[in-house]
């Protein structure tokens, strides 16, 4: 073989054995930054007790955010979160700044270089129109649950839709056996003053905290199952995901036998 | 750097629509029965349409018109029966027929072929999963016959055909049981896939005279896939069984093509040559889909057949001026009956001869597309692709325009080639559920956008043939940019098939009964869309995130096979033993990327875990084969 069609052959090689030893594994998720996330829930008549914020799930390398300078403002005040120090990522409110019935909030805060808000006004407050009348009026009739908390000034509530959260509080509560969901606390969507439930969307026996929150139409989008894969889910944050709502709220308890 | 989609594959005068077995492990053509291959990357002729991108036409071989032959050949995939032979003076036959063994012998091979492909494509199991039990069987066939039949001197008659198809079963039981739960749930999947090509082609060639020849071809091809899933939960609550429950999804792509095509070919008195022809196209393009559930007695049914037939008619000029210049002019004019508009496609290409070692070229082109490939989720176990028609709406007509510039220098055993091309595309289509989430049946044409996107790069390509050594090495950059109005904010990002540095080196040495074959490739991974991750909305439910479309690179590819063979000649007759290895350095090269979301049924949101699903091709895997070659 000539010489020199021999040291291009064994050149050819060698660039090939070079370029094969290029191929590194990429981090794809180097090529992101980091997401954050924010669950914050502010309740009428009550001070602000808990904000979360996280990285997004599920891809094994979740954590609580730390250090954050939350602010959550009004038109007239602005308070400083402060990190709960046994709870990281966890942000509580001071005790004199209590959320007020129709007034706009916003939260602002900075994570990675990027600005992120939100905004949401408070519904009106919940209030018995009859003071003999419970907030929400609850009976049991087999396996059903009637919840009705029509007494109410629900008349001011029609550009809002309730949220309806049961969540048990024995500790070593029985499970209510079923063919879907073990989760502590269940959520179910109401557009009237009442619900009927199933003992099937308790997941536990025992006492329950029912909490209804009443809630702007504009976030129903946010209680909706994700249908179309291709889009991101909803989120009225911007630069970041999950959801800040201001919302007006009412409880009992009810055991569940 | 186009999709695959845009190349047109003949075969004796119909079309192929699927070229591989084994979710693209293994090619159908095959080589034993191929006569020649003409690959058209660039600009192509006018003699060729339907196509927007390249062409690759593939001539079957005619039967041995001298004496009959038969070849027998196994490997550790398949086994393999040629046999050929005249048929009078002016018949001859071409019988080949290949069939996996994979559903009776399981070898290892085998087996580390199907655990590279579905391993991954279990999402990581939930600490429930007590029990699994999967069995499943796989085969893949093709038959190639060719007929051959001179009529006199001037007219030559072929038939062809071809079928090749695969076909995939896998049952597998899953249990379940959460402890201090009554309840024990069993989840019996069954996948039934099957997917294949069958074509026909009946050729006449007439050598009217010296000066002009005549060519007519009728062809029909067929592919079709058909997938059935069912999901049958069979549960128990403290061993009493509870009603069962079945979920039965069907989802079925076929298209019939009907080609006729007539060419003349004449010798002009005045210069070099007018290629004419004619070209009628039927295209039937059918969709099924049906979702039955016994739990709920719901049933989702879509059912779409959509019919477009195609005329066309071209023209081309050859020309020479003097012995450097050679120019190639024409037009392709053609409707369809679907948009019935008329649509113009003109063809230019130059070469000149600077001197006896060193040439150039240059070509232009514009080009249409009708039939569409969508890519979907590539649901393990079924074709990931489906053919739909163009509607002109979701799924627009693929229009572009190429141009090339080319250089090459030839020195006898030595050849270097260098082009470097442009295509700017128009209907460019992207379904956005492709390489997402895992998940099941998506309804038609949901999810595509369209708009438009460009391909340049470079291709050289070097090749050498000397003796006892062969080898050529070929390397291309290619750069892609699509931009569809409602993906990316706009934002540009390449095509899904795109790999910007692709290399490929291939060695053959041949001496005495020894043949070594040295086949390396390396290049860059395919583009894919990453999942970020997911976050509850305050009712509790999953929302996912992901990063912009495509904007992920999978890893580097790098794949090196090696194989010896050697024959052994006894009067006629040939044996041959070979010895081979596939990815010798046992690189892991991840064909694509989904995801799925653990989605047991008693697995509450806040465990929910999001798994990486990578379809990887062969890893290490030693080989053996064995022909005899009677004649």
């Amino acid at each position: 073989m000539n010489p020199t069609y021999h040291a291009i052959s064994l050149s050819m090689l060698c660039i090939a054995l070079v370029l094969s030893s290029c191929s590194k594994q990429d981090s794809v998720l180097d090529q992101f930054e980091d997401k954050l996330v924010i669950d914050a829930t502010l309740e009428v008549g009550k001070t602000i007790s808990d904000i979360h914020a996280h990285s997004l799930l599920g891809m094994g390398n979740e954590e609580d955010i730390s250090n954050l300078e939350i602010v959550i403002s009004n038109c007239s005040h602005s308070v400083v979160l402060t990190e709960d120090p046994k709870n990281k990522g966890h942000y509580y409110g001071p005790e004199d700044f209590v959320i007020s019935p129709l007034m706009e909030y916003s939260i602002k805060t900075n994570y990675k270089d990027a600005e992120i808000t939100a905004s949401s006004t408070s519904p009106p407050e919940m209030e018995a129109l009859q003071t003999s009348k419970e907030f929400i009026e609850a009976d049991i009739q087999g396996d059903l649950v009637f919840l009705t908390w029509s007494a109410l000034n629900t008349g001011s509530f029609k550009e809002y839709f309730y949220i309806v959260e049961l969540v048990p509080l024995d500790e070593d509560a029985e499970m209510i056996m079923r063919f879907s969901g073990s989760e502590q606390k269940s959520t179910v969507v109401s557009f009237n003053p009442e619900l009927t439930l199933s003992i099937d969307d308790f997941n536990f026996y025992g006492d329950h905290l029912i909490k209804v929150y009443a809630m702007s139409n504009t976030y129903e989008h946010l209680f909706t199952p994700q249908t179309n894969i291709t889009d991101n889910g909803p989120t009225n944050i911007d630069g970041a995901y999950g959801y800040f709502i201001a919302s007006s709220v009412i409880e009992t308890t009810l055991e569940i036998r | 750097g186009g999709e695959e989609d845009e190349n047109l594959v003949l075969w004796d005068g119909f079309t192929l629509y699927h070229l591989d077995h084994f979710f693209g492990v293994f090619s159908t053509l095959n080589p034993a029965v191929i006569q020649d291959i003409n690959l058209m990357n660039g600009p192509f002729s006018s003699r060729y349409g339907a196509r927007s991108g390249g062409v690759l036409e593939v001539n079957g071989r005619s039967g041995n018109k001298l004496h009959p032959r038969t070849l027998i050949d196994a490997d550790l995939i398949d086994v393999g029966l040629l046999t050929e032979g005249p048929i009078g003076e002016k018949t001859s036959y071409l019988v080949s027929f290949r069939r996996s063994h994979t559903d009776f012998i399981r070898t290892g091979f085998y087996d580390e072929l199907l655990d590279r492909l579905f391993s991954q494509s279990v999402s990581a199991d939930p600490e429930s999963l007590v029990n699994e039990e999967v069995e499943s069987d796989y085969f893949y066939d093709d038959l190639n016959i060719k007929l051959s039949h001179e009529i006199g001197e001037k007219d030559r008659l072929s038939f062809s055909l071809f079928n090749g198809g695969d076909s995939f079963e896998r049952n597998s039981l899953y249990t379940y049981e959460t402890q201090g739960s009554p309840f024990q749930y069993n989840d019996i999947f069954d996948d039934d896939s099957e997917w294949g090509n069958t074509g026909l082609g009946l050729t006449w060639t007439r050598n009217a005279s010296p000066d002009k020849q005549l060519y007519t071809s009728l062809g029909y091809s067929k592919y079709s896939s058909r997938y059935e899933f069912s999901d049958t939960q069979r549960d128990f609550f403290n061993g009493i069984p509870i009603p069962e429950k079945t979920m039965t999804d069907i989802d079925e792509n076929s298209v019939e093509d009907i080609t006729f095509h007539h060419q003349q070919t004449h010798s002009m008195k005045s210069n070099g040559t007018l290629e004419f022809g004619y070209q009628f196209t039927l295209l039937d393009v059918e969709n099924r889909f049906l979702e039955n559930s016994s739990s709920n007695n719901s049933e989702v049914q879509a059912d779409t057949s959509n019919v477009s037939i195609q005329n066309s008619l071209y023209a081309e000029r050859r020309l020479a001026y003097g012995e450097n210049w050679k120019l190639r002019l024409g037009g392709r004019l053609s409707t369809n009956s679907f948009n019935e508009k008329l649509y113009f496609e003109p063809r230019l290409r130059v070469d000149h001869m600077i001197s006896p070692q060193w040439n150039l070229h240059f070509a232009t082109g514009y080009y249409i597309q009708q039939i569409r490939r969508v890519a979907e989720q590539n649901l393990f176990l079924r074709q990931s692709d489906r053919w739909a028609l163009s509607d002109g709406d979701s799924i627009p007509i693929s229009k572009s325009f190429h141009s090339s510039f080319g250089l090459s220098w030839s020195s006898s055993p030595l050849t270097i080639s260098a082009e470097v091309f442009y295509k700017d595309l128009k209907g460019v289509i992207l379904n956005q559920e492709q390489n997402r989430l895992l998940s099941a049946f998506t309804a038609e044409n949901e999810g595509i956008s369209s708009g438009d996107g460009m391909v340049a790069g470079l291709d050289l390509l070097t090749t050498y043939a000397k003796g006892s050594h062969s080898a050529w090495l070929a390397y291309s950059y290619s750069f892609s940019a699509n931009s569809l109005e409602d993906v990316n904010d706009g934002e540009e990002f390449p095509s899904a098939f795109n790999k910007p540095h692709d290399l490929k080196l291939v060695y053959n040495y041949r001496m005495r009964d020894y043949t070594v074959h040295s086949q390396l490739t390396a290049s860059s991974g395919y583009p894919f869309t990453p999942l970020l991750g997911f976050f509850e909305g305050p009712g509790g439910d999953t929302f996912l995130v992901y990063g912009d479309d495509l904007s992920g690179r999978l890893p580097s590819q790098f794949r090196w096979d090696m194989s010896v063979s050697r024959s052994f000649t006894y009067k006629s007759s040939t044996l041959s033993l070979g010895l081979g290895v596939f990815n010798l350095t046992d690189h892991q090269n991840i064909k694509n990327r989904t995801y799925s979301i653990n989605q047991v049924r008693d697995e509450a949101p806040e465990e929910l875990k999001i798994s990486t699903i990578d379809l990887e091709l062969i890893g290490i895997s030693p080989t053996f084969s064995i022909s005899l070659d009677f004649r």
